[in-house]
C-alpha cells in the first residue's frame, strides 16, 4: 500500500475485537452466525442498519476473518436487476465453497437500490434469502424504508449505533501508534467528538491532519470548526479538485457520504472557483460534461454499470484538468446553488403541481402542462377578480391552501 | 515488458472466450515459463485455472515476470476481429502501460487497450480427493448438458463404475441422461465409490460450450457433495481447468 493509501483501509479492523463500539449488536450478529452450525435458523439473513461510517461493513469482514469464513461481497450498484441478484447472490448462497469452508454472503449498500427499475432487485433478494443455504448479510442505512417492508420479514434486524466519542478516540489512538505519530490526548478527543460517532470520517480527518507529521497537537486541529456533515464533503472535494493521481481522486468517492448525483453538483459548483486557468477549467468542464452524458444514459437506459464512467470523469477527469492553475491561497467550498434553488422552490413546485392535477381533471390536459400554462392566468384572475375566482375555485374544487397560494395571500 | 506472438489468432480468442464466462477482469501472469491465469467468479463458486507454456506461442519474450490485469470482455471484442489464419501479437507498452494487440493477416490492425490495477489476491488450488474420474468427449457432454437444461437450472451428476448419470429435476419437469462406459460420449470411467453431487447448469453449460472450442476431450473428477474439476485437454501443451462448487442439498 502506498504512502497515500486511505487510512480507513490501511487500519481497517481485522478482528471483531478491534471494531469500534456496538458490542451488543456485534454479539447478536456473532450469535446468529454461530447458530448456523446447529442447522439453518428461521431467519436466514441479518439486516444490519445504522448511519454511515460506524462499522457495519467492517464488522462483517472482521467476523468472516475471525471465524475463517469465505467472504463473498457485492455492492448494490452491481446487483440492481433481478437477473443480476439471482446470478450472484443465488449462486453464492446455494452453492458450497471450492475450498471446503463455510461462507458468508454480504449484499452491501442496499440504500442504493432506488426507483422502479430496481424493484425486481429487492424482490429477488427476498427470493434468494428464502432459498439460502448460508448466512446472508444485508446492509443499509435505513432498514425501515418502505421498499424493504417485505424483505424485513425474512431478516433478523440488528441496529448499529453511533459509538461514543471515547471509543472513537481509542481507535484514533491506535492508528497514531501504528503510524508513529505522537498525538496529544485532547487533539484526538477533539477529532473524535467532532465526528459525532462517524468513525470513518474521524479516521479521514485524522489522516488529513496528521499524515506525515510526527506530532499532532491541539493547535493542529482546533482551527477546524465544529463538525457538520459538510466537512466530510470538503475533504472529498479537496481530494478531487486538488488530486494529483487518478486513483486518489477516485478513492474520494468512497469517503463521501453523499450520493453520486449530489457529489456531481458539489464538484460542478466548486470547480470554477478553484481552477482559475481557463484552459484547466475547459478540461474540467469537459470531463464533467462527459460524466453528465453518462448520467443521462443511466437515466434513459437504467443501466447503472455506467456509474463507473460517471465517477471516473467527475473525479479523475477533474483532477487531471489541473495543469496551469497555481495554488492560490484559501478558497472556500460552496454548497451547490442548484440544489439550494431546487429545494427552496420545492414546496412551491409541489403546490403548483397539486393545482395542476385539479385543472387536469376539468380540462383534460396533463397536470404538468396545466401548472405551467394555465396556472399563471389563474394567478392573475385570483388576484384581481374575487368573484370569478370564487366561481373557479368551486368548479376546480380547490382547497383553502390552493386558493391562498393563487391569491398570494396567506391571511384570507 | 513482454511480447508474445501466435500464428493462430483463433486459439487465443477461444481461450479468452472460455475465461470470460467467469470473470470480467482478469490478471494474467507472464513469466519465463509462460502465461498463467487463475481466477474466481464474483460469487466464488467457480474457478478457472489456465496455463500456456511458452512453447504454445510462436514467439515469446519477457524481460521480467509481469502481472497484467485487463477487462476481458473488451479484449474479446478486439480479438473477435481476427479472422482465420491471422497472426496475433500481444505486447505491453511500458511507458503508457497499455496493452497492444496487433492482428496481421489480410491487412494489419494495431489496437491498444488500457491495463487495470492487478489484484493482489492469490487464488489457491482447491484440495479435493476425487473418487470419480470420467473421460468424455466435449461434444457428448455438451449435448447431455443441453438436455438437462431444458428442465432445470441445476443437475445432479452421479457415477459408479458402469455409467455416468445426469439427473435434472425442475419444478414441473425432469430429465435423466445416462452415459454408458465405453459409449461414444464416455470414453473412460473409474469410480472408487459411487458418488453424486449437484451443480449449476448455467455455469456447466457455458463452460463446456466455450471450452469445447479449445478441446475435444474433457476429464471430469468429482466426489459426493464436493466440487467438480473439469479439465479440458489441449491440442498443444497447456492447461484449461475449471472447478465448480456443489449445490448445497437440503434433503
Amino acid at each position: 500500500m502506498g504512502l497515500y493509501a486511505a487510512w480507513t483501509l490501511k487500519h481497517k479492523p481485522k478482528s471483531l475485537t478491534e471494531v469500534v463500539g456496538n458490542k451488543d449488536a456485534i454479539q447478536k450478529f456473532v450469535d446468529w452466525v454461530k447458530s448456523w452450525e446447529k442447522g439453518i435458523p428461521k431467519k436466514k439473513a441479518v439486516f444490519l442498519y445504522g448511519p454511515p461510517g460506524i462499522g457495519k461493513t467492517v464488522s462483517v469482514e472482521a467476523l468472516a476473518n475471525d471465524l475463517r469464513m469465505e467472504f463473498v461481497e457485492k455492492n448494490a450498484s452491481d446487483y440492481r436487476t433481478e437477473d443480476a441478484v439471482h446470478h450472484f447472490a443465488g449462486l453464492a448462497s446455494q452453492y458450497g465453497s471450492l475450498f471446503g469452508g463455510r461462507r458468508i454472503v454480504l449484499l452491501d449498500e442496499l440504500d442504493g437500490l432506488t426507483g422502479t427499475a430496481d424493484k425486481g432487485g429487492v424482490k429477488a433478494i427476498t427470493d434468494v434469502i428464502k432459498s439460502a443455504q448460508c448466512p446472508i448479510v444485508l446492509i443499509a442505512n435505513n432498514a425501515y424504508d418502505p421498499r424493504f417492508s417485505e424483505l424485513r420479514n425474512y431478516c433478523l434486524l440488528i441496529e448499529f449505533k453511533k459509538p461514543p466519542a471515547g471509543e472513537v478516540m481509542k481507535h484514533l489512538k491506535r492508528i497514531c501508534e501504528r503510524e508513529g505519530i505522537q498525538a496529544e490526548e485532547n487533539a484526538l478527543k477533539f477529532i473524535a467528538q467532532r465526528s459525532e460517532g462517524d468513525v470513518r470520517s474521524a479516521v479521514n480527518d485524522l489522516q488529513a491532519l496528521a499524515q506525515g507529521k510526527e506530532k499532532l497537537t491541539y493547535e493542529d486541529v482546533s482551527w477546524l470548526g465544529y463538525r457538520d456533515r459538510q466537512d466530510t464533503i470538503f475533504n472529498v472535494l479537496r481530494m478531487i479538485i486538488y488530486g494529483r493521481t487518478c486513483m486518489g481522486a477516485k478513492q474520494a468517492v468512497d469517503m463521501a457520504d453523499v450520493d453520486i448525483d449530489m457529489l456531481f453538483e458539489w464538484i460542478y459548483e466548486n470547480v470554477p472557483a478553484h481552477l482559475t486557468d481557463p484552459h484547466d477549467l475547459v478540461r474540467a468542464m469537459n470531463a464533467l460534461a462527459m460524466a453528465d452524458v453518462y448520467r443521462g444514459r443511466i437515466r434513459s437506459t437504467q443501466d447503472w454499470s455506467f456509474t463507473r464512467y460517471v465517477i471516473d470523469y467527475m473525479t479523475a477527469g477533474v483532477a487531471m484538468a489541473r495543469k496551469n492553475t497555481k495554488p492560490g491561497g484559501w478558497i472556500p467550498f460552496k454548497f451547490p446553488t442548484r440544489i439550494q434553488a431546487l429545494s427552496r422552490s420545492k414546496a412551491e413546485r409541489a403546490m403548483q403541481l397539486k393545482i395542476g392535477y385539479k385543472i387536469k381533471q376539468k380540462c383534460h390536459i396533463s397536470a404538468n402542462r396545466a401548472s405551467k400554462e394555465i396556472l399563471p392566468y389563474l394567478k392573475i384572475i385570483f388576484r384581481n377578480n374575487a368573484e370569478t375566482a370564487a366561481g373557479l375555485a368551486k368548479w376546480l374544487d380547490l382547497d383553502l391552501e390552493m386558493v391562498e397560494y393563487l391569491t398570494g395571500n396567506k391571511e384570507r | 515488458m513482454f511480447k508474445i506472438k501466435m500464428a493462430d489468432a483463433k486459439l487465443l480468442r477461444d481461450m479468452v472466450t472460455a475465461i470470460s464466462i467467469l470473470v470480467d477482469e482478469a490478471t494474467f501472469k507472464i513469466d519465463q515459463k509462460g502465461l498463467k491465469l487463475r481466477a474466481m467468479d464474483p460469487s466464488r463458486v467457480a474457478m478457472v485455472d489456465f496455463e500456456w507454456p511458452k512453447t504454445v506461442f510462436d514467439e515469446y519474450t519477457t524481460t521480467e515476470p509481469t502481472k497484467m490485469c485487463i477487462n476481458i470482455s473488451e479484449m474479446l471484442k478486439l480479438l473477435k476481429r481476427a479472422g482465420k489464419d491471422e497472426v496475433v501479437e500481444l505486447s505491453l507498452d511500458e511507458k503508457t502501460g497499455k496493452l497492444q494487440i496487433k492482428i496481421t493477416g489480410k491487412y494489419a490492425r494495431n489496437f491498444t487497450m488500457p491495463t487495470l490495477e492487478a489484484s493482489e489476491e492469490e487464488v489457491p488450488t482447491p484440495k479435493i480427493t476425487f473418487n470419480v474420474k470420467a473421460k468424455a468427449t466435449t461434444q457428448g457432454l455438451s449435448q447431455a448438458i443441453e438436455d438437462a437444461q431444458l428442465v432445470s437450472d441445476h443437475v445432479r451428476i452421479e457415477a459408479d463404475n458402469e455409467k455416468l448419470v445426469l439427473n435434472a429435476a425442475g419444478d414441473l419437469m425432469g430429465a435423466t441422461i445416462t452415459l454408458q462406459k465405453g459409449s461414444d460420449a464416455l470414453l473412460d470411467l473409474e469410480a472408487k465409490e459411487p458418488s453424486k453431487a449437484t451443480f449449476s447448469l448455467s455455469y456447466l453449460s457455458e463452460i463446456i460450450k466455450e471450452a469445447s472450442a479449445t478441446s475435444d476431450i474433457a476429464t471430469l473428477e468429482f466426489s459426493t457433495d464436493m466440487p467438480i474439476k473439469l479439465d479440458f485437454q489441449q491440442a498443444k501443451e497447456g492447461k484449461l481447468t475449471f472447478y465448480l462448487a456443489p449445490r448445497i442439498e437440503t434433503e
